[in-house]
């Protein structure tokens, strides 16, 4: 600062010398992680990377199982929602403002991709939509999905994005026909080539068998043997995760789980819980050993054991009151979470405790 | 006999005017009483309070932008409460429901703003509920008390969905949660503040807390206290264990009456926990015992924040008795030893008093209310005058002896002789001072007036009122005047004279003073403006304010707002996502200042709302992309709420908006620093709607007055040392004179503000009026031992000689005022307001440096050099008849 302070019995000197202290800049922090992140996906690519994405083109990056976190230059300040690694250079990335971006060499540096993924209105003004969802399947095909039931796809790595609103196929009369005309699209997930699923709001399960040509509505097999019959009082749904053309799970508000067993039905799973799991979950994963986990709102993680039928709330050791957005596993023991708040928290022992990583 | 420092012709008047003033003394007398009267009157009518406004400097453009924007956006004026519990989370229904009785008592405490107080128990903190047909409504997370636990878990479940509530109101570990109260500037009165909030807000939830909720006030009549009915019993309490029960009114604790909740809590808050007191329970007509045990405290309230800490200070100022009184006698009991009699005791405290009821009554007719932090000032100028007092008093005496027991020539020859030294004195700390109305904060405006007036009047008290008193007063007794003059401590001035004036000891006073003043220059580099630590440096560190202060800070990361204002160029500019965007960029950024804790804006509240609009996805929990879509969050949230409540956030027109920094403390540095980051942040990131207005909120007001002091600082030290020079100049007629008296002075100031830097005294406006008062003070002892030189020397022509003789009499004197002086000053360190026990400390230091400096330095310059303006009066005084034979023979 300023020396005024060059006192009163020196006044003459101070003229003399001019004498005056700048204020003193100390550094800004310069961390990795702050409390305020905010990340919406992880993907564990071995047993000690992994690739997190979050808001404001947050991308990090760890390869010795977060003890360090490196920083990947995105280029952008949208927020990031879901990463896809097709292999250990080839990535692609998703998110607001209908942001795709695409890396060659394992995250060094990221291209930014047309995705055409623009809402027209009536009044001719257009809005580039959120693409929430994304996945790929080899270093040519992906899907992404996103606000007002957009999808857009690639077959050639990237270099063109074809965007084209989902048709639904039930017809709603009324005001109804309005609010699920073009419901949000939260994830999608292929299997091969062929076969595809999408979920979204109104509890939305679209399947597509040709790449994702045409799509076909599974959510009224979730209306079966319950007492819901409005499609519009199914719980919206988040995420999804394939194990193969029949099994898959897909999780949604107030703690529904989805499962299928032959690809075609769907069925909430039973969740056993001491109080009630009331908070959506967001995000699901089914292991190859048949084990599932999913998180949610306000710290909410839940998983199934390996050959049960229901999921229980699992116990990580301590509180976490924040949203958890994204969870991956490499193998059954290692795996990550990530949330609000800037949480990241890591396994290394299938989930029986679970460690933040620190900024 | 000796003449002054002026010419024969200017002596003759004053011994002229000595005698008249005897003369006259009935008519002098009796004017000076009843002007006294007066002004003691006004001063009867002074009120001890701190006007806030005043403290800032008005034309500064922070200012503006804070005065224009507090009154919706929050000031400076805030004050946080924390609640934490022992053991456990606040949420469960004892804690949740005292939470929210908490907030509803701050919100009754006097000069609160109604639509500025953020707590998960108020109105205006709301979350977005959806409600039946898919309708979403902005509603308050209590909007009563809560009874149930699933009432709790509700609550406790919206809040760790909310972002804009969890981790600003609610601690991230779920143990404390805050309330934040702001005030209105002009309603603030800190002791009704400070003890209505220990009384309604903290006393019954904390240590008055038997585990039942004692009902506040009537419904029908709020602004009374109701009677202590108990509303609700929680179950495992001491209430429940008394077996104290719902409508059950409490009417004594101990068999001493009660009356409402405030009540019960202050006759339960004395008693230890384990402790067994005896309720008078009222059931129906019956009034019954109920012996309780005074539980453990479960839960413990801090609370910070400007108003709190005024509020401290205050209830400190009790201690300005004790100190004056304790001085006060002690220095009577010095001024007896010193001269031996009742009159040298007492005298010169009649200076003081007529000088304080002057300035203290002229402190009333310009409107001005006296600060706890400012009462080190007025002692000190009371302690001058003393000094000052204590010369003519020994002068009178010398005077006495010399004039052959003639108490009238005594008189008239003390006055005349002094007027000089003691008037320039007197216009040297009067015009000095003055110099701080340049900096344009009106309390530093007031004090400089009231400073300079205060000092002005120890001209009447002391010049014009001493030889009538005097003559009043019976003639000493001449054993007593003599006695005076003999005993060790004149022996010691004599020693140490001798030793001084020697060779070696010249030689040693240069080298010691040199080195010191180098010592003092390198360290005083260290000096800054503002505060220079993280708690508050009003009180101590040890003290509950600061203790508060910390545990808050520690829990929600800080605590002192910097209001950033986005002000639109239009309508609905605080709807764009750009300038949205812009807002959190800059959030993002300065919240990685190490002493910046954490931000808030609109666009808190607009991600939080978009993510609970679509069903807790954090996908959503972003910035709209289009102005439409930002439009449309707003109105979900806001349609709800009346604009009173939204206008803390954004104007009903959507054209500004504020970025609110929550600083972790107010050290001038730091504040300098996140100043200088905002200005650099701002010119980087232009927006086309709107721009960023520097700034509101205590950080902002403080750089704003850190800033005016920085830019005034040269100009007043310049004008300081310029008055005292020009004074001196005239006194003694010579270029040089003013070099030789102010070079002890230079060396003292090096010295005071190495000592600020390195025990950490920040210059801020209650330090600077304190700190160039001291540069006018200093200057007095050389100003007396100097006249005296040129008194002696026209007497004997001797330099050396004369040097000695001042030394050994004036000198004499000024050592024993400055032992008076120091001793005074020094007893502050005794106060439980740091702010006044350091500034008493340091002004105690100040005192006895430029003492030393002005009885050793000051001669031996002079001995050295042999300024001509000295040695021509010896020579003028061998040409001319003694002064005092040609005035005996006016007479």
């Amino acid at each position: 600062m300023r020396c005024w302070s060059i006192t009163r019995s020196l006044l003459l000197l101070t003229f003399a010398l001019g004498c005056h202290r700048e204020v003193e800049m100390l550094p800004l922090l310069e961390r990795t992680i702050y409390t305020t992140d905010r990340f919406y996906d992880i993907q564990a690519l071995s047993t000690d990377r992994a690739v997190m994405v979050g808001y404001a083109g947050k991308i990090l990056e760890t390869t010795n199982g977060g003890q360090t976190r490196e920083r990947l230059p995105s280029g952008v300040d949208s927020a990031l929602y879901t990463i896809r690694f097709t292999d250990a250079q080839h990535a692609w990335i998703t998110g607001q403002d209908g942001v795709i971006l695409h890396t060659g060499d394992g995250g060094k540096s990221w291209q930014k991709q047309e995705s055409h993924a623009v809402f027209k209105d009536r009044d001719g003004s257009t809005q580039d939509l959120y693409l929430f969802g994304l996945y790929a399947i080899d270093n040519d095909h992906a899907w992404a999905v996103g606000d007002r039931s957009i999808l857009t796809s690639t077959s050639d790595g990237g270099r063109t994005w074809r965007a084209r609103t989902v048709p639904m196929e039930t017809d709603l009369s009324g005001g109804q026909s309005l609010a699920t005309a073009d419901p949000i699209f939260y994830d999608v997930m292929f299997t091969d080539l062929e076969q595809g699923w999408i979920v979204g709001e109104f509890g939305k399960i679209m399947h597509t068998t040709d790449g994702g040509e045409t799509w076909h509505e599974q959510e009224r097999s979730l209306m079966e043997g319950t007492s819901t019959i409005d499609v519009l009082d199914l719980p919206t749904l988040y995420g999804v995760h394939m194990m193969g053309r029949q099994h898959g799970a897909a999780a949604g508000l107030e703690g529904h789980i989805a499962r299928t067993q032959d690809g075609q039905h769907w069925s909430f799973d039973k969740i056993e819980v001491e109080y009630p799991l009331v908070d959506p979950l967001f995000r699901v994963v089914e292991l190859p050993d048949d084990s599932g986990w999913a998180v949610g709102a306000a710290g909410e993680v839940v998983r199934r054991a390996p050959g049960q039928q229901f999921w229980q709330r699992a116990h990580l050791g301590q509180d976490v009151l924040t949203w958890l957005r994204g969870v991956s596993f490499s193998d059954p023991q290692h795996g990550w979470m990530v949330g609000g708040f800037g949480l990241i928290y890591r396994t290394t022992d299938g989930g029986q405790t679970w460690l933040p990583s620190q900024g | 006999m000796s003449s002054g420092t002026t010419g024969g012709q200017d002596k003759r008047a004053l011994y002229w005017l000595g005698e008249r003033l005897i003369d006259y003394r009935h008519p002098v007398m009796i004017v000076v009483l009843i002007i006294t009267g007066y002004f003691a009157y006004l001063s009867s009518q002074l009120k001890l309070e701190t006007s806030f406004g005043d403290l800032l400097p008005q034309s500064h453009p922070f200012v503006q932008i804070h005065n224009k924007y507090a009154p919706t956006f929050g000031g400076a004026n805030n004050i946080q409460l924390m609640v934490e519990v022992r053991d456990g989370d606040i949420f469960t229904v004892p804690t949740l429901a005292r939470i929210y009785r908490i907030t509803e008592e701050m919100d009754r405490v006097y000069g609160v703003n109604h639509n500025q107080i953020d707590s998960i128990g108020h109105r205006t903190t709301r979350y977005l509920r959806a409600q039946s047909g898919g309708f979403l409504k902005a509603e308050p997370v209590m909007l009563s008390v809560p009874k149930t636990a699933d009432d709790a878990a509700q609550i406790k479940r919206i809040v760790h969905n909310t972002e804009s509530i969890y981790g600003i109101l609610v601690s991230l570990d779920d143990r404390a949660a805050l309330v934040r109260a702001n005030f209105i500037e002009s309603r603030l009165d800190h002791r009704r503040t400070f003890s209505e909030i220990n009384e309604n807000v903290i006393a019954p939830f904390q240590e008055g807390w038997i585990g039942a909720m004692i009902k506040g006030r009537d419904p029908l009549k709020p602004d009374q206290n109701a009677p202590a009915v108990v509303d609700t019993v929680y179950r495992g309490t001491a209430a429940a264990d008394a077996g104290i029960k719902v409508g059950d009114t409490i009417v004594s604790v101990n068999g001493k009456p009660v009356g409402n909740r405030a009540e019960l809590a202050a006759a339960i808050k004395p008693f230890k926990p384990g402790t067994e007191l005896s309720l008078g329970v009222q059931r129906g007509e019956a009034v019954e015992t109920a012996k309780l045990m005074v539980p453990e405290r479960d839960m413990d309230i801090f609370v910070a924040g400007e108003p709190r800490l005024y509020g401290w200070v205050y209830s400190y100022a009790s201690d300005v008795f004790w100190i004056l009184t304790v001085t006060y006698c002690l220095e009577w009991l010095l001024r007896w030893m010193y001269f031996h009699d009742w009159r040298g005791a007492l005298r010169p405290t009649l200076t003081g008093l007529i000088a304080a009821f002057w300035g203290l009554g002229f402190v009333h007719i310009i409107g001005f209310a006296l600060d706890p932090l400012i009462l080190v000032m007025p002692f000190l100028i009371t302690a001058r005058a003393v000094s000052h007092a204590i010369q003519m008093h020994d002068r009178y005496y010398e005077e006495f002896e010399r004039h052959k027991w003639n108490q009238r020539e005594a008189i008239v020859a003390s006055f005349a002789e002094l007027f000089v030294p003691t008037f320039s004195g007197i216009a040297t700390d009067a015009l000095g001072v003055l110099v701080i109305i340049l900096v344009p904060i009106r309390m530093l405006f007031n004090l400089a007036l009231v400073a300079s007036w205060w000092i002005l009047a120890i001209t009447v008290a002391e010049l014009l009122l001493n030889p009538i008193v005097y003559y009043y007063l019976r003639a000493p007794d001449p054993e007593v005047v003599l006695a005076r003059d003999r005993g060790w401590y004149k022996a010691l001035i004599n020693r140490v004279t001798d030793w001084n004036l020697s060779g070696t000891g010249k030689i040693t006073v240069l080298v010691f003073w040199g080195v010191l003043a180098i010592i003092g220059a390198y360290l005083m580099r260290g000096l800054i403006v503002g505060d220079p630590t993280s708690a508050s440096p009003l009180v101590w560190s040890d003290s509950p304010y600061n203790v508060s202060h910390a545990h808050i800070q520690d829990k929600f990361g800080g605590v002192e707002p910097l209001i950033v204002v986005a002000e639109g160029h239009d309508r609905d500019a605080m709807k764009d996502p750009q300038v949205l965007r812009t807002m959190e960029k800059f959030q993002r950024f300065l919240e990685r200042d190490r002493d910046v804790g954490y931000s808030f804006s609109l666009t808190d509240i607009l991600r939080a709302v978009n993510m609970v609009f679509h069903e807790l996805e954090p996908k959503w929990g972003v910035i709209p992309n289009t102005s439409r879509d930002v439009a449309q969050t707003f109105f979900i949230f806001f349609s709800g709420s009346p604009p009173t409540e939204t206008a803390k956030y954004v104007d009903p027109s959507y054209t500004t908006a504020h970025v609110t920094f929550f600083a972790r403390n107010h050290k001038g540095d730091n504040i300098a620093r996140i100043i200088k980051r905002c200005q650099e942040f701002m010119a980087a990131n232009p927006m086309d709607k709107a721009e960023f207005k520097l700034a509101g909120g205590l950080i902002g007001v403080l750089a704003a007055a850190n800033d005016e002091l920085v830019r005034n600082d040269l100009l007043m030290n310049f004008l300081g040392f310029g008055t005292i020079y020009i004074i001196v100049l005239f006194t003694y007629r010579s270029w040089a004179a003013g070099v030789y008296l102010l070079a002890p002075l230079f060396i003292s100031n090096i010295i005071i503000n190495a000592a600020m830097a390195v025990l950490a005294i920040g210059v801020n406006v209650n330090t600077l009026p304190l700190v160039t008062v001291g540069v006018g003070f200093g200057i007095d002892y050389g100003l007396y031992i100097m006249s005296r030189i040129i008194e002696e020397i026209r007497v004997n022509g001797d330099l050396e000689l004369s040097i000695r003789e001042a030394l050994v009499t004036s000198g004499k004197a000024v050592s024993f005022t400055a032992v008076c002086m120091v001793m005074s000053t020094a007893l502050w360190t005794f106060s439980n307001i740091r702010f006044n026990a350091v500034m008493g400390g340091l002004l105690a230091v100040w005192m006895f440096v430029s003492f030393v400096a002005s009885e050793t330095l000051l001669p031996v310059m002079i001995s050295y050099f042999r300024p001509a303006f000295i040695l021509r009066e010896a020579a003028r005084a061998r040409a001319r008849q003694p002064v005092a034979a040609t005035a005996a023979a006016v007479s």
